[in-house]
């Protein structure tokens, strides 16, 4: 063996005891600490909504941070001849760009994230999001009659991944070309909501 | 290996069962890694028992899908490291006076129990510069590979290994000479 080996090995070979009674309580710090983890873990997460009304920042970031997702009926209007087709698509178009221009008119808000402007580029390209489409379906239960746009930041699209979510605010396009509001059951303060939206219905059909 | 992957996946989803065998299975070895660079065996017991408790605070945040041997080693000597450093700005205060979670527990004082040959060549290491000192711990009771202990260290590779091998050739002397005199 050579030398270097040789001292490798000692060093290697060093042995250790340790005292069992301080194992013992070490394990038991360590395993309290883990107890305590998945204790906190196991916490519900916060009523979202209620921390969007509660806050004006991240209500205006909720209300301002918008994407805006156009879903047409699918089976139905796919069918629907391009030239009726289209006054529909530049309403839809008219909506997102004014949606839009009130993201970028705020100044307190939140910078929108990737999947935002993805979704939202999407919409100014009339392209479908079949996604969106099965959210429509969880808060109608069947395809809509007319066409959607609904507004919503990340936080809210989360919330509608969950089953049985129904928190969502949006504008719905109806057949003759008039916007409602589509309110949401999850909402705290139902007024304050609606008297936002009542301006952004404004600003898009004015 | 394949037992260390099992055991992380299971620590990641909370069981107390792959903590204790993390534990047991490697305590000895991070608490000689952490003797060997402190050369201070409160202090080494305060970090590895600090560590442990930490470790086990925030299991789903582990990212580890390759050597949990390493992961464990240089958490540790990040510790040591950070212990010496913290010491010095407090004005040269030991090691041991450091505040750590370790101090608050009801851990018996001494858990260490040193044998004459692990003081005789922790006192040849601490003669070494700690970077020396370091390569060869991180290598032998670390298990760390040599361009693990590189990137750990930010320099290169043939720095480590140059290290390495004058760490050894002054411990060969250091010890030797003991023995001989």
């Amino acid at each position: 063996m050579k030398p270097a080996e040789d001292i490798e090995k000692l060093i290697k070979d060093v042995d250790i005891d340790t005292n069992a009674a301080a194992d013992e309580a070490v394990l038991e710090d360590a395993l309290g600490a883990l107890e305590g983890a998945k204790k906190k873990s196991a916490e519900p997460a916060p009523n979202i909504p209620r921390v969007i009304t509660r806050s004006r920042i991240v209500k205006l970031a909720a209300a301002v941070v918008v994407v805006v997702v156009a879903s047409l009926a699918v089976v139905s209007r796919f069918a629907e001849p391009q030239a009726k087709k289209a006054p529909r698509m530049d309403a839809v178009k008219t909506a997102a760009e004014a949606i839009e221009a009130e993201e970028q008119s705020a100044s307190s808000i939140a910078e929108p994230i990737r999947g935002d402007v993805i979704l939202r580029a999407k919409v100014l390209e009339m392209k479908h999001d079949f996604s969106r489409w099965e959210v429509l379906k969880v808060l109608y239960g069947q395809p809509p009659r007319a066409s959607i746009i609904v507004v919503y930041n990340s936080m809210m699209h989360r919330e509608l991944n969950q089953p049985g979510a129904e928190r969502i605010l949006g504008l719905e396009l109806e057949d003759d070309g008039t916007y409602s509001p589509i309110h949401s059951s999850g909402y705290d303060n139902i007024d304050e909501a609606e008297a936002e939206w009542t301006k952004l219905i404004e600003k898009v059909t004015k | 290996m394949m037992e260390d992957k099992l055991l992380i996946w299971k620590f990641k989803r909370g069981s107390g069962d792959a903590l204790s065998r993390i534990y047991e299975k490697y305590k000895n070895s991070l608490l000689r890694l952490a003797n060997a660079l402190s050369n201070d065996a409160a202090a080494a017991e305060d970090v590895v028992h600090d560590f442990f408790v930490d470790f086990a605070q925030s299991p789903e945040k582990l990212k580890l899908n390759g050597n949990l041997r390493g992961y464990l080693a240089t958490c540790v000597a990040n510790r040591v490291r950070n212990r010496n450093k913290s010491g010095q700005r407090q004005g040269g205060a030991g090691l041991d006076e450091v505040e750590s979670l370790a101090s608050k527990s009801k851990r018996p004082e001494q858990w260490i129990i040193a044998s004459e040959q692990l003081r005789r060549v922790n006192s040849a290491l601490a003669q070494l510069p700690v970077e020396q000192r370091e390569a060869i711990t991180l290598h032998l009771h670390g298990g760390m590979k040599f361009r693990a202990i590189a990137e750990w260290q930010g320099v290169s590779i043939n720095t480590v290994q140059s290290r390495y091998r004058y760490g050894l050739d002054r411990l060969r002397s250091l010890l030797i000479g003991e023995v001989e005199k």
